[in-house]
């Protein structure tokens, strides 16, 4: 385990977390691990762990209850997401849904909307994508083009997304629209985006690895005022709101990482017989995700503090991501004959971890600016 | 939650400790031992270390990493862990302390060891071999052939507080490295715009953040600390390379005096190598 709370419910939470995850989890899905995350196969495996935690009462852990929710704290998320690791549980297929669009919707919309998106989020029934990035904006997220224009009732909006994740699957979009010719990021709104829409065209892109996990997404359509989330203009506080979720989330996500990176390490030290990496290195790489451990340990604790500083997310992201890679290029440089196809999988599926949620110069931008202060 | 970080109420103690020693390092000019190690003592600093108060290792290696910060030539750490660990009854209260740092029967390192005023506590009274190591002056290295066996986790807990100490001048010569690069213009802006030169200073602040995980990790994992601490100190050398890159040709001075961090954070890495 990574962490060890003080309060006895704690321990009881995780004894019940690990109880479920026993008799949940199937042996199987730790075969299909390393299939790359948007693979059809573990796609199946995800849609249907989604459903389980929903009929468990997991999905959803920190929502209110009101809303369907556990209304439990970080605390259990916590032990939550590190049980689940520690068991080989698949990732949620609804993350966008259950990390992003759901808390935004509890925290900024209306009833109605809550009514409308809450429940069917945490029950799977309505997938998430999120449409920020473009052609022309892609790190520079304030710069999107895709524009709305007023019209009786609604808006008519028209641009283009990419990159975006489970766009081919997902019911919803989190889009992010110039509203107004206002000054930037003060002219920024996000709307509900119903990808069943006419005049909403998803193609997906067939990705590096040869999986075509991503889209792009064509709109041209109307989008009635009931489906703009908060107020016009607050587009960009919305999605940075997003950041700080991401923040917080930084953790959460490391800690998912954590438990696989400590099987690709036992799995390079069974190719390190080879003979052809040394063992020295091996070693090096197995006490940075020690190290690891404890610097989600830490970065925990300061996010239980009331700490909202950038800093410690894009700390973990930077050095996990950099890690993960380092440790699937000595994983190839074994020239294990058994797993030569899963260290090209794997090493080629995480070229994306230094891209996807702020590449790491996006950073250390984040570090430069926000943390340490210097001129932008 | 069973923290392992320093509490709020930790680091405003920690504050006053550090604004002690920036008054005490102002004065450059007219530095005085005598004067510095008086001023610690008189503040109770050098009590904080004793077994029976309350502060835990994981709060040590604040006031450590604080020390660090300075690059002051006297033997704080050393003398915390030997009011800790060793029988010191017949030590003046404000004595200047050390120990030998090493495997009971092995050849090992003395922090501050012949330094002027210090004395080498040893449950055997061994002698101090001929030759200090002066490469750094903030931790002058005296030899001893034959090291003693020291009671409880001194050695453990001299790896995490001196990879503190290292940790603690990297981040102070990042420290003057971001303001350096906020107002030295060049091409007619600050360096510190320029992507190249932030993406440097970003990565030397994760070195330092990682590094800070890695005192947890050594607090918490005893048996591979020396180990892990080694890797905190390499990662503190690699900052101070970065601030001496930032700084240019600065950076390359003796002036300057970010090659006493350097110096550090390298004198470091020889003296756990005996652990």
């Amino acid at each position: 385990v990574i962490t060890t709370f003080a309060q006895p419910e704690a321990d009881e939470f995780r004894h019940e977390v690990r109880d479920w995850l026993t008799d949940v989890v199937r042996p199987e899905w730790r075969e299909a691990m390393f299939v790359p995350e948007e693979h059809p196969t573990m796609i199946t495996i995800r849609r249907e762990w989604d459903q389980i935690m929903w009929k468990a009462g997991y999905a959803g852990l920190s929502w209110p209850s009101e809303y369907g929710g556990r209304g439990l704290g970080p605390v259990e998320e916590v032990i939550f997401f590190e049980e689940c690791g520690a068991a080989h549980a698949p990732q949620e297929l609804n993350l966008l849904g259950l990390r992003l669009a759901g808390p935004a919707i509890i925290n900024y919309g209306n009833d109605e909307q809550k009514a409308r998106h809450l429940r069917n989020i945490l029950s799977g029934v309505e997938m998430w994508c999120e449409g920020f990035s473009e052609p022309n904006a892609g790190s520079d997220m304030a710069s999107v083009s895709t524009a709305g224009r007023r019209i009786a009732g609604g808006w008519h909006v028209q641009g283009q997304k990419i990159w975006t994740t489970f766009a081919p699957l997902a019911d919803r979009c989190y889009l992010l629209t110039r509203t107004s010719d206002g000054p930037r990021r003060h002219n920024l709104s996000v709307f509900l985006l119903d990808m069943h829409a006419p005049g909403v065209d998803v193609r997906p892109i067939k990705q590096l690895t040869g999986i075509e996990g991503f889209g792009e997404v064509f709109v041209d359509t109307d989008i009635p005022d009931s489906d703009m989330l908060g107020t016009e203009g607050a587009g960009w506080q919305l999605s940075s709101l997003v950041g700080a979720h991401r923040t917080a989330g930084a953790a959460l996500g490391a800690i998912q990482r954590w438990a696989d990176l400590r099987i690709l390490v036992d799995h390079l030290h069974d190719c390190a017989d080879t003979g052809r990496v040394a063992r020295d290195r091996v070693t090096h790489l197995a006490d940075e995700v020690q190290l690891l451990k404890w610097q989600i340990r830490r970065s925990v604790e300061l996010a239980m503090s009331g700490s909202t500083a950038a800093g410690p997310g894009a700390v973990l992201k930077l050095f996990w991501s950099h890690l993960a890679q380092e440790i699937t290029q000595c994983g190839m440089d074994t020239r294990c004959d058994e797993h030569e196809q899963f260290w090209r999988d794997t090493h080629f599926d995480f070229r994306k971890l230094t891209i996807a949620g702020g590449t790491s110069q996006l950073q250390r931008n984040v570090i430069a600016e926000r943390v340490l202060g210097l001129p932008r | 939650m069973m923290t392992l970080i320093a509490s709020d109420e930790l680091h405003g103690v920690v504050a006053g400790f550090d604004t002690l020693l920036e008054r005490t390092t102002k004065r450059e000019d007219s530095f005085d031992a005598a004067e510095a190690w008086a001023g610690v003592a008189a503040g109770g600093w050098l009590d904080v270390g004793a077994r029976d108060n309350a502060y835990r290792l994981t709060d040590l290696v604040e006031f450590a990493f604080a020390w660090g910060r300075h690059a002051i030539p006297l033997p704080y750490t050393s003398t915390l862990l030997a009011r800790r660990w060793i029988d010191v009854h017949e030590a003046a209260a404000d004595a200047r302390l050390t120990f030998c740092f090493g495997r009971a029967g092995q050849p090992g390192l003395v922090p501050f060891g012949g330094a002027q005023g210090t004395v080498c506590l040893g449950p055997d009274g061994s002698e101090l071999a001929a030759g200090v190591d002066t490469f750094a002056a903030t931790l002058p290295l005296g030899r001893m052939a034959v090291c003693p066996s020291y009671q409880g986790d001194l050695l453990h807990e001299a790896a995490v507080l001196y990879a503190a100490e290292a940790l603690g001048g990297a981040r102070t010569a990042l420290d003057r490295a971001i303001e350096y690069a906020g107002y030295r213009r060049a091409y007619g802006q600050e360096i510190g715009k320029f992507q190249a030169v932030k993406h440097i200073l970003a990565d030397a602040f994760v070195q330092v953040e990682i590094g800070r995980g890695g005192l947890v990790q050594a607090t918490q994992e005893p048996d591979s600390s020396v180990r892990t601490c080694t890797g905190v100190a390499q990662r503190g050398q690699t900052v101070v390379e970065a601030a001496i890159q930032v700084f240019g040709g600065i950076g390359f001075t003796w002036e300057l005096g970010v090659h006493e961090h350097y110096r550090h954070a390298l004198a470091v890495q020889k003296l756990l190598s005996f652990g």
